[in-house]
C-alpha cells in the first residue's frame, strides 16, 4: 500500500499541471492536488506578502487562494497557462481583500494626466529592477496594491500586457499607462526615502 | 539586467510556513469526503423520497442499478434457456 502511494507521489512529480488537474478531477486523490500545491505555494505566498505586506495575512490569504483554486479547478479551461490562472486568482483575491479592509483606499496610482509621451519613454525598467532588494521592499510597501500587482505581473511573472489586462479586466493601453505610473510612483517614493542616492549598487 | 523583484520573490518563497500544507490537505480531504457523500448518498435518499410518494425509479439511478444487476449476475448459469444448443 505504502509502495503504491510512494510510486504515485513520485510519478505525479513528473506530470504536467494539466495532467495533474485531469487526474485530480477524475480520481479525487489529494496527492495530485498536493503536487500542484508544492509547485505554486511558495510563489503564491510570496505574492501575498508583496501585496499585503503582512506575514499572517499572507499565510491566511495563501490558504484561501488554494481553497478557491480547489473549488474552481473544474472551471479551469486552459485558455491561459495554469500558472497565469493561479496568479490571477491570487492578485484579485489580495486586491479585493485590501478593498474590503480599507474602504476608501486607492487601488492604483492616482491619475497622472499630465504625464506626456516623452516622460513615458524616459522611465527605464532599471528604476525597479536594479534597486537594492531591501530598499525595493520598502518602496514596494508604499505603492498602491494595484501598482504592486501590475509590477509583479510584468517583471516577475513575465506576463504580456494582454494577459495583465485580462487579469485586471482593463484595456492594454490602460495597463501600459498604469505600468508607467507605477514606475514613476516607485521612483518618487525612492527619492523621498533615499534622496539622490543612486538606485543600483 | 539585474531583477531585484525576482530576487525578492525568491527570498519570500523560502518563508512559506510548512504547516500550511497540512491545513490545506485537511480541507482537500474534507471536500473529497463531502463530494463522495453527495455523490453516493443524495441520489439514493432522493430515490427513497420519490418512491415514498409513489414515484418511479430516478433516471440517474436506473443506469447505475442496471450496471449493479449485471455485476451481480451468476455467470455459471447459461444466459438464457431459449438459446440454441451449441452441440
Amino acid at each position: 500500500m505504502t509502495t503504491v502511494a510512494t510510486r504515485k507521489t513520485s510519478t505525479s512529480a513528473a506530470l504536467s499541471d494539466s495532467q495533474l488537474i485531469a487526474l485530480y478531477l477524475r480520481d479525487q486523490d489529494a496527492r495530485y492536488f498536493s503536487q500542484l500545491y508544492r509547485r505554486y505555494a511558495g510563489k503564491v505566498f510570496a505574492k501575498c506578502i508583496s501585496m499585503l505586506a503582512d506575514h499572517g495575512m499572507a499565510r491566511d490569504a495563501t490558504q484561501d487562494v488554494f481553497i478557491k483554486i480547489l473549488l474552481n479547478l473544474s472551471k479551469f479551461t486552459e485558455q491561459s497557462s495554469f500558472s497565469t490562472w493561479v496568479y490571477s486568482i491570487t492578485y484579485n483575491y489580495c486586491i479585493d481583500l485590501i478593498r474590503k479592509k480599507k474602504k476608501n483606499i486607492l487601488i492604483f496610482s492616482e491619475d497622472v494626466g499630465r504625464i506626456s509621451k516623452e516622460t513615458e519613454v524616459d522611465i527605464p525598467d532599471s528604476v525597479i529592477l536594479e534597486m537594492e532588494t531591501n530598499r525595493l521592499e520598502k518602496v514596494m510597501e508604499k505603492l498602491p496594491v494595484g501598482d504592486k500587482a501590475i509590477l509583479n505581473m510584468k517583471y516577475i511573472d513575465d506576463m504580456s500586457i494582454k494577459e495583465i489586462g485580462d487579469v485586471l479586466d482593463k484595456t492594454e493601453s490602460a495597463i501600459k499607462m498604469q505600468i508607467m505610473r507605477a514606475k514613476i510612483k516607485a521612483q518618487g517614493i525612492y527619492e523621498e526615502m533615499y534622496g539622490t542616492e543612486p538606485i543600483s549598487n | 539586467m539585474n531583477n531585484s523583484l525576482k530576487k525578492l520573490q525568491e527570498e519570500r518563497e523560502a518563508m512559506l510556513p510548512p504547516e500550511l500544507e497540512d491545513r490545506i490537505s485537511q480541507h482537500v480531504g474534507t471536500l473529497s469526503f463531502f463530494s463522495n457523500v453527495v455523490e453516493v448518498f443524495v441520489p439514493n435518499a432522493l430515490q427513497v423520497v420519490v418512491q415514498m410518494v409513489g414515484g418511479d425509479e430516478l433516471p440517474c439511478l436506473k443506469k447505475a442499478n442496471r450496471r449493479q444487476a449485471r455485476a451481480n449476475m451468476d455467470w455459471r448459469k447459461p444466459p438464457s434457456p431459449t438459446l440454441p444448443d451449441p452441440a
